[in-house]
């Protein structure tokens, strides 16, 4: 279990980055009503609407257990096939939506890796 | 829940007094100007009156892009009124279709029309353009979403992708009794089950087909009914036009279309005072199989976990205890998006005045039509039979 950790200013533009071979996911976390937001965005808290200062850039472990899971045959914008996974975040109050691993399954313990430059979450591989 | 001032309808009844469709189809070359010209013009003639005895128009759809309410009703003749185009994406039609009738029940006018347009079209939409970054921009377009749910209410609730397909089955029979339906084709449970697989366990044939076409309705006020000699026997009073947004940020993520379609349900009930026990017809957002049980159950339509059941046991079915799209629904009827949710209220309508030949069911007195649209809105219409209907 990881904790949330204060995202640096030059990742602002970034949904994720790279610490120490771990992905990161950039979220907002809103002081005003206590609330996990993902994506980030500059626009205000979607549950209480505070704005600014209010919403404070936070960084957690990508890594979850998948809720549901889907390949995808037809997407005249991507190359078919491939898979999605609705995935809840292990470390902070998220359900994320993200490609998948083509071995993953819902109920699997995942784990972001860069592939490609893209971000897949990947079955974790557990130490011996 | 937003605070809601009385319902408008109470006071001033609204009923709708003609329907008009173009058939949905396959992209064509036809423009959306004629295949909207063809469903006013019919409308007009349902109701029995002319273009300029109509106060108000408002024109719903998603795609077709600037002025297209005025480009398409210059050709009906110069008048004055004023035309408004609407936009809720999916539910564009429905919206369309509920400010004509708060158009007549706040006593504006006396006589309005709502018509849905759309071409087979895909151009940029408002939720891309707000830069807001995903994990899966591009990756997930609506049937994965739909998929994603599906894989969610299978889990959930132990069914199988056999007792969803059933829903498109019952659908596509329905739509070959439907003269405007884009589909109409009985289809087997094999056939249904066939691939090509879309995303997830959706075939094709649990896929809505987005097409285009049109489809237009009259709504008028006991003045104008009075006033144009209308037959109040082929009037249909709208008792309950709800429209609402996702109702807190807990449903954000997979449920907002249930959440919202149950908040619309209870204010639509609440409205029309007519319960879910009371409704014999119903309409709703089945772009996907799984939404009619996910939907009807929001609804109150069916108990909790018992849609499927009901389905099985031909609940559903036109001459069933609820004829669930008698149409033959988004999933057989088709999905032009603008057209769609005032399409929805024409089958209301039809079916209600009891016109609704191969296809009518018996014992209907009230019938509600749902959509929902992208961002997390639903609409709610509930209808009442002419009281001298012999249904």
């Amino acid at each position: 279990m990881s904790e949330a950790t204060e995202a640096s200013s030059d990742e602002d533009s970034r949904l994720w980055f790279e610490s120490d071979g771990t992905v990161l996911l950039v979220h907002l976390g809103c002081t005003s009503c206590g609330t996990a937001i993902f994506p980030p965005q500059p626009y205000g808290c979607l549950r209480c609407g505070a704005e600014g200062a209010s919403l404070e850039r936070r960084a957690t472990a990508a890594r979850g257990v998948v809720v549901d899971g889907v390949e995808v045959h037809v997407n005249a914008e991507a190359t078919v096939p491939y898979r999605v996974g609705r995935i809840r975040l292990e470390s902070v109050d998220l359900t994320v939506d993200a490609r998948v691993d083509d071995e993953v399954r819902a109920a699997d313990h995942v784990v972001a890796v860069m592939e490609q430059e893209k971000l897949v979450f990947v079955k974790e591989r557990k130490n011996p | 829940m937003t605070r809601r001032l009385r319902n408008p309808l109470v006071d001033r009844p609204v009923y709708v007094v003609g329907i008009g469709l173009h058939p949905y189809l396959r992209p064509s070359a036809r423009t959306y100007v004629e295949m909207g010209l063809v469903a006013v013009r019919a409308a007009l003639v349902d109701a029995g009156i002319g273009w300029r005895d109509v106060d108000s128009a408002f024109v719903g759809s998603g795609k077709i892009g600037m002025a297209a309410a005025p480009t398409l009703t210059q050709y009906l003749g110069r008048t004055g009124l004023p035309v408004t185009q609407v936009e809720s994406a999916s539910a564009s039609g429905s919206v369309a279709v509920r400010q004509a009738v708060l158009d007549v029940a706040a006593g504006v006018s006396d006589v309005s029309v709502a018509l849905g347009i759309d071409k087979a079209e895909f151009p940029p939409d408002a939720v891309t353009k707000a830069e807001v970054s995903t994990l899966v921009d591009g990756l997930l377009p609506f049937h994965t979403q739909f998929a994603l749910i599906t894989e969610a209410f299978m889990r959930e609730r132990s069914v199988s992708a056999d007792q969803l397909a059933a829903v498109a089955v019952k659908n596509h029979r329905h739509g070959a009794e439907n003269p405007y339906a884009q589909r109409q084709r009985v289809r087997t449970l094999a056939e249904v089950l066939e691939p090509p697989f879309i995303s997830g366990s959706l075939t094709r044939l649990q896929c809505t087909p987005v097409g285009e076409g049109a489809a237009a309705l009259v709504v008028a006020s006991e003045e104008g009914l009075s006033r144009l000699r209308l037959d109040p026997d082929r009037a249909v009073r709208v008792l309950a036009a709800v429209h609402q947004t996702q109702p807190s940020y807990e449903d954000a993520v997979g449920t907002e279309e249930e959440a919202v379609t149950r908040r619309a349900g209870l204010e639509a009930y609440d409205a029309s005072g007519v319960g879910p026990d009371g409704i014999d017809l119903v309409e709703v957002h089945d772009a996907f199989s799984v939404e009619e049980p996910m939907y009807l159950e929001a609804l109150g339509i069916c108990a909790p976990d018992r849609a499927l059941h009901d389905l099985g046991a031909g609940a559903l079915d036109i001459g069933g205890r609820v004829a669930v799209s008698a149409s033959g629904g988004l999933l057989a009827m088709g999905h032009p998006v603008g057209p769609t949710g005032v399409g929805q209220v024409c089958e209301i309508v039809r079916q209600l005045r009891g016109e609704a030949g191969s296809r009518q069911h018996p014992r209907s007195r009230h019938g509600l039509a749902h959509m929902v649209g992208v961002g997390g809105v639903a609409t709610v219409h509930v209808l009442r039979a002419p009281d001298g209907s012999s249904v």
